[in-house]
């Protein structure tokens, strides 16, 4: 069973923590808006894919 | 034929020969039809289907969207069959594209078609409720309400809802969106998964509804004569640009590698240097490709523009970015910051004195924008552009040398 990691596009407002709380799942573009690195979550970024998710003021990211 | 939607909008009879005709969705464009009695007279009564002839009539006529995804129309409905609950079908008059009439040509001409369309639709997917999503055209709604004030069907409940304008107002979960919130703007949820009061939603474009009322009475044999395998059934294209009468509404029968479509709109009124096929957020082709591109069905909403002999595709496409970039519901960062961003370089990167850099910084953007937004309007904007660079190289190295061919009527499109 993989871990994906969702980003509601709408949702998100730019605020950029994700890319600090995950740092290897996610970067910023020039605008600061996410960049998914890989959905695919393995155990290893598993760890930083729920601390972006449960940080992210606008609830934009979802693990499934 | 006048259709009162700003530009004429004409039907177009493609084919003469009466056998083709009794099998077309126009029967050869003949005159309005907003008389209940003079539908049933070209048409015949809509045969009685029980929901699942529906389903097996439309997935073996192979019938595909037309609103411009293109997705398979059985899939779509077999999708809210497998939810187990009652749908909402919502007919997509909301044609949002600027070229493009052949929708708002249908609901005027067609009005009858669509509803029987709708209800077999409805059938399917056991909806008890109809949304007609359209434009604020006062004839179309005139149309559409003439019409429904004289086809009633009972146990299936129809309403018309005027979509504020915009260009990703017509966009699926937009239209469900707007008709929950009044909010005529991209959701990330489905209208399939949470649609029109939580229900599952199937969002049919019209043409796609007509056909359906189409193949009911034909069958899918029939339906499967015209077209080709790859994309069965006649389609409605809407002809613009660089021809004599643009908003030309026809409908194709069978692609043909002469292109007497455009005779239709009283031809090109230059040799075509390109085509823009399937709306502003559609794609430049150069003329050899627009055979293919009937013939796969990839013609999205249906229009097909001549970029004549005399025009300069990358001022062109420019412009239409700019449109598209102007459109952008501002809901994603990528669409909202990205396409003014590359918007801004365009002049510098294609105009007639380009800088690589520039260009270099143009393509880095369009890499950084497509995908990224919650709709496929980013996408579709720097997919255009990229069709136009691919396309108009030769315009692309003119301009390096500080030419431009732009000499005859500009522009070809307008915004």
């Amino acid at each position: 069973m993989h871990t994906r990691l969702a980003l509601d596009r709408i949702a998100c407002n730019g605020h950029g923590i994700c890319a600090l709380m995950a740092p290897s799942c996610i970067t910023l573009d020039r605008w600061g808006y996410p960049i998914i690195i890989s959905e695919e979550i393995d155990e290893n970024t598993l760890r930083e894919a729920k601390r972006a998710t449960k940080a992210c003021p606008a609830r934009a990211l979802t693990l499934s | 034929m006048s259709t009162g939607v700003g530009q004429a909008a004409t039907f177009a009879g493609a084919d003469s020969s009466s056998e083709v005709s009794e099998l077309s969705l126009l029967r050869n464009g003949q005159a309005y039809l907003w008389d209940l009695q003079a539908h049933r007279e070209l048409y015949g009564l809509l045969p009685d289907l029980s929901a699942d002839e529906i389903v097996d009539r439309v997935r073996s006529a192979g019938l595909t969207g037309r609103g411009g995804a293109g997705f398979p129309a059985h899939l779509k409905i077999a999708a809210a069959r497998a939810r187990g609950r009652h749908a909402v079908v919502v007919a997509n008059g909301s044609e949002s594209e600027p070229a493009s009439l052949k929708d708002k040509a249908l609901m005027l001409h067609r009005p009858f078609l669509i509803i029987e369309g709708a209800w077999l639709a409805a059938k399917a997917v056991s909806a008890s409720k109809i949304y007609f999503y359209i434009h604020d055209y006062r004839h179309v709604h005139a149309s559409l309400q003439r019409a429904l004030s004289q086809l009633r069907q009972q146990d299936v409940s129809i309403e018309i809802a005027i979509a504020p304008n915009g260009y990703v107002s017509g966009e699926s979960s937009a239209a469900v969106n707007f008709l929950n919130n009044q909010i005529a703007l991209p959701t990330f949820s489905r209208p399939i998964d949470t649609g029109v009061n939580g229900a599952p939603t199937v969002v049919f474009n019209v043409e796609t509804l007509a056909q359906m009322a189409s193949i009911a009475r034909i069958g899918s044999a029939a339906f499967r004569s015209l077209g080709t395998p790859n994309s069965p059934g006649s389609r409605l294209l809407t002809l613009s640009g660089g021809v004599f009468s643009p908003g030309t509404v026809v409908e194709l029968l069978h692609p043909s590698p002469t292109m007497e479509v455009l005779e239709a709109a009283g031809g090109a009124t230059a040799e075509p240097l390109a085509y823009l096929i399937g709306g502003y957020g559609g794609r430049f082709v150069p003329p050899f490709e627009l055979l293919g591109a009937e013939e796969n069905g990839s013609l999205g909403c249906g229009l097909v523009g001549v970029v004549p002999e005399g025009a300069c595709g990358l001022n062109e496409a420019q412009r239409l970015f700019g449109f598209l970039a102007s459109q952008s519901a501002k809901q994603c960062g990528p669409c909202q910051f990205g396409l003014p961003a590359l918007q801004a370089k365009l002049p510098a990167a294609l105009g007639t004195r380009p800088s690589r850099r520039a260009e270099r910084s143009v393509i880095r953007l369009i890499r950084e924008i497509a995908g990224r937004g919650g709709c496929s309007h980013p996408d579709a904007a720097t997919a255009m552009l990229n069709s136009a660079i691919a396309t108009f190289s030769e315009e692309v190295h003119l301009h390096r040398n500080r030419k431009c061919s732009a000499k005859g009527p500009q522009p070809v499109f307008k915004v």
